[in-house]
């Protein structure tokens, strides 16, 4: 019952939370001094064209009944026209939603993987060489840029021992897809060659952008164990002869992992709301480098939606989080 | 667009395309011209779009890319020259580069300003210092490769003493910054605004960069008063002809245009230029646009900096590749893969 409330309480606030960042996102795209008539019109198009294609797109009606206009379109649905492609840009979106998708996956796989044990074990054997070992590499990994790192990746593995591709999704052309997940569509196809180019393709961007969010979860998760692990209850399990690893994993490990579960919801949600960098060093056909190309070309249809879906994502998945909260520790549930 | 329009006039035609990826395009075997002249021809061109110019370099260097466009900045196209993997086919192409300077409003309304402004520019301390020499310098509104090209024009240097005695006959008194806007992202235009803010500074204007996307600079071309102070811009080869230059950007019924970005206005210049349009002899329209070019130049409607040399980096592997200026591009018919 507390959960349902909880629910329908951050529900309602939903709509103007929306509504706030449609207004901004609106407002900011209309004072930055660019003519996106021209931009439909095209180059060479003359004063006399471009005032046409104003009109015949109602950018000549006041901000006010333009952005009314806007609002009714995004509530049927409608993100507008590209005004670079022409194209809808739903279909943009949609066309380029997997790509990101499948790498915030696989930078997750990296980040829960190897960060929750590395944390642990960071935590468990405290002040050793291993855990100074741990925290130098982690404070490395927060601290360099995405852009460097990617770089040094290629440089590494692509350039100098040649194991992996440079960017881009994959060799050539998808084979026949069903989710537009690469690799879970190679999985399901039986296509091993395209499971390998898929793999081999993700490897560096998902290692750039699971580095830093592992040093997140690992910090977190440390931080975490260390705060459970000298509980009363955890030397009384010991004191009773519990084994050590499920004193740890059952017990210590599910205590601690509220911080944990926040920031990897947190992190999720930033990788999908479009790693923007990551994917323009790797060339990666996703959301990131589709909003780059959109900013460049200033295509404000695009720009507005792009933004409209970041900020989705950042609601949707702390909602989720603060659910998964709630699920987890009964304490908050009872408050 | 592509795909909805076949019109088969191509060499090759379109196999796939993706919008978030590139498209494939395959040799199309019945081309009216026919493929007699090349005995093994490329059969299948794969076109991706990469933003980044360092996955571009690497790339080519890797062996995964055969060629790119010939943007690439100086200090990369150096680069490659020293890959075993690709070499440079390099070419004066048609393509000038300009900083444009606002006729209509002050201080570049006067003459003398904007004389100043020209002789204030280092040109060969960009075009051999930062660029390393590889471009070449270009006094006039027209490539020095174009027919109607003036002949003996030296055009401005770059001397500070006559910038300030320029500036002294100067009846406006400049008493704000001026704004260089520049293309966002682009190295060099970013470096030439450095040039041209160092020289100005020296003669006592101060100078503000500004960078913009290319979009928004082209927008605010089409009035006067959004037009920047100054901007930096490159005009390519649309049509092999003088009138893509001189004629679309200094006749003023272009006014409103991106090249037309100088709203310069001179009427013998136009009638000029309005002449050598209409005019179907081409003696008579070179006297045109060599008449026309003196004159604005003297008036310094713009920087007039340099023609580009094309770097076109291909993989060694690639042959036949003949450079076209128009839209600085390579007809691919010709290319064979070895």
């Amino acid at each position: 019952m507390r959960l349902l409330l909880f629910a329908l309480r951050r529900v309602a606030w939903l709509a103007p939370t929306l509504l706030g960042v449609v207004a901004l996102t609106f407002a900011i795209s209309h004072v930055i001094p660019a003519d996106p008539a021209a931009l439909l019109a095209g180059e060479m198009a003359s004063p006399e064209q471009i005032a046409r294609v104003r009109a015949e797109h109602g950018l000549d009606q006041p901000a006010s009944v333009q952005f009314v206009r806007y609002l009714g379109r995004i509530a049927r649905g409608d993100l507008g026209r590209s005004l670079y492609t022409t194209r809808d840009i739903s279909f943009d979106l949609v066309r380029r939603l997997p790509a990101t998708l499948e790498l915030t996956l696989a930078a997750m796989v990296v980040t829960v993987v190897l960060g929750i044990p590395i944390g642990v074990l960071s935590a468990l054997r405290r002040n050793s060489l291993l855990d100074h070992a741990v925290r130098g590499a982690t404070i490395a990994g927060l601290a360099i840029a995405a852009f460097w790192m990617g770089i040094m990746l290629q440089l590494l593995f692509a350039m100098t021992l040649g194991w992996t591709p440079l960017g881009g999704r994959l060799t050539g052309f998808p084979p026949r897809t069903i989710t537009h997940l690469y690799v879970l569509d190679a999985l399901l196809t039986g296509d091993w060659s395209a499971l390998g180019s898929a793999l081999n393709h993700l490897a560096l961007p998902a290692l750039t952008l699971g580095i830093p969010a592992m040093a997140t979860v690992v910090r977190f998760t440390r931080a975490g164990v260390l705060d459970v692990i000298n509980s009363p209850y955890v030397l009384y399990q010991r004191a009773m002869g519990v084994p050590a690893s499920v004193v740890v994993w059952k017990y210590v490990l599910r205590n601690a992992a509220i911080s944990t579960i926040t920031q990897l919801g947190l992190v999720f949600g930033v990788l999908l709301a479009g790693s923007v960098v990551v994917e323009t060093v790797f060339d990666w056909p996703g959301l990131g480098l589709w909003a780059v190309n959109s900013i460049v070309m200033s295509d404000y249809n695009a720009i507005m939606a792009f933004t409209l879906w970041v900020a989705v994502v950042y609601i949707a998945i702390n909602f989720l989080v603060d659910v998964l909260h709630l699920l987890v520790d009964p304490r908050e549930s009872a408050a | 667009m592509a795909q909805q329009q076949r019109r088969r006039s191509g060499s090759y035609a379109l196999e796939r395309y993706d919008p978030a990826v590139g498209f494939t395009a395959v040799r199309f075997k019945d081309h009216f011209l026919g493929w007699g002249h090349n005995q093994s021809p490329i059969e299948r061109i794969d076109f991706r779009s990469v933003r980044e110019t360092t996955s571009v370099v690497l790339g080519l260097i890797k062996g995964d890319f055969h060629g790119t466009d010939g943007f690439l900045p100086a200090d990369q196209i150096d680069r490659l020259r020293k890959s075993e993997n690709v070499r440079i086919v390099e070419q004066e192409t048609m393509r000038i580069f300009t900083i444009q300077l606002n006729n209509q409003r002050a201080p570049m309304s006067d003459v003398h300003v904007r004389r100043a402004i020209s002789y204030a520019f280092d040109y060969d301390g960009f075009n051999n210092g930062v660029l390393k020499g590889t471009v070449v310098r270009n006094p006039v509104p027209l490539p020095n490769n174009m027919w109607g090209v003036p002949k003996g024009v030296k055009g401005y240097t770059y001397d500070i003493d006559q910038a300030k005695a320029e500036l002294a006959k100067a009846s406006v008194k400049i008493d704000r910054p001026l704004r260089l806007h520049i293309v966002a992202g682009n190295a060099q235009s970013e470096q030439a605004a450095t040039v041209m803010k160092a020289g100005l500074e020296k003669i006592g204007i101060t100078v503000q960069i500004v960078p913009e996307p290319w979009p928004t600079l082209t927008g605010r071309a089409q009035k006067v008063e959004t037009t920047p102070d100054m901007w930096t811009l490159w005009v390519s080869t649309l049509y092999a002809d003088p009138n893509n230059w001189i004629g679309e950007s200094y006749n003023s019924k272009y006014w409103g245009t991106w090249k037309s970005s100088s709203w310069y206005k001179n009427e013998r210049v136009d009638d000029l230029l309005e002449r050598a349009l209409r005019s179907r002899d081409q003696a008579e329209r070179a006297k045109a646009y060599e008449e026309a070019s003196k004159i604005v130049v003297d008036d310094a409607a713009s920087v007039f900096i340099y023609n580009t040399k094309e770097y076109g980096p291909f993989n060694k592997r690639v042959k036949g590749v003949r450079f076209c200026p128009v839209g600085s591009g390579q007809e691919v018919r010709w290319m064979s893969f070895e």
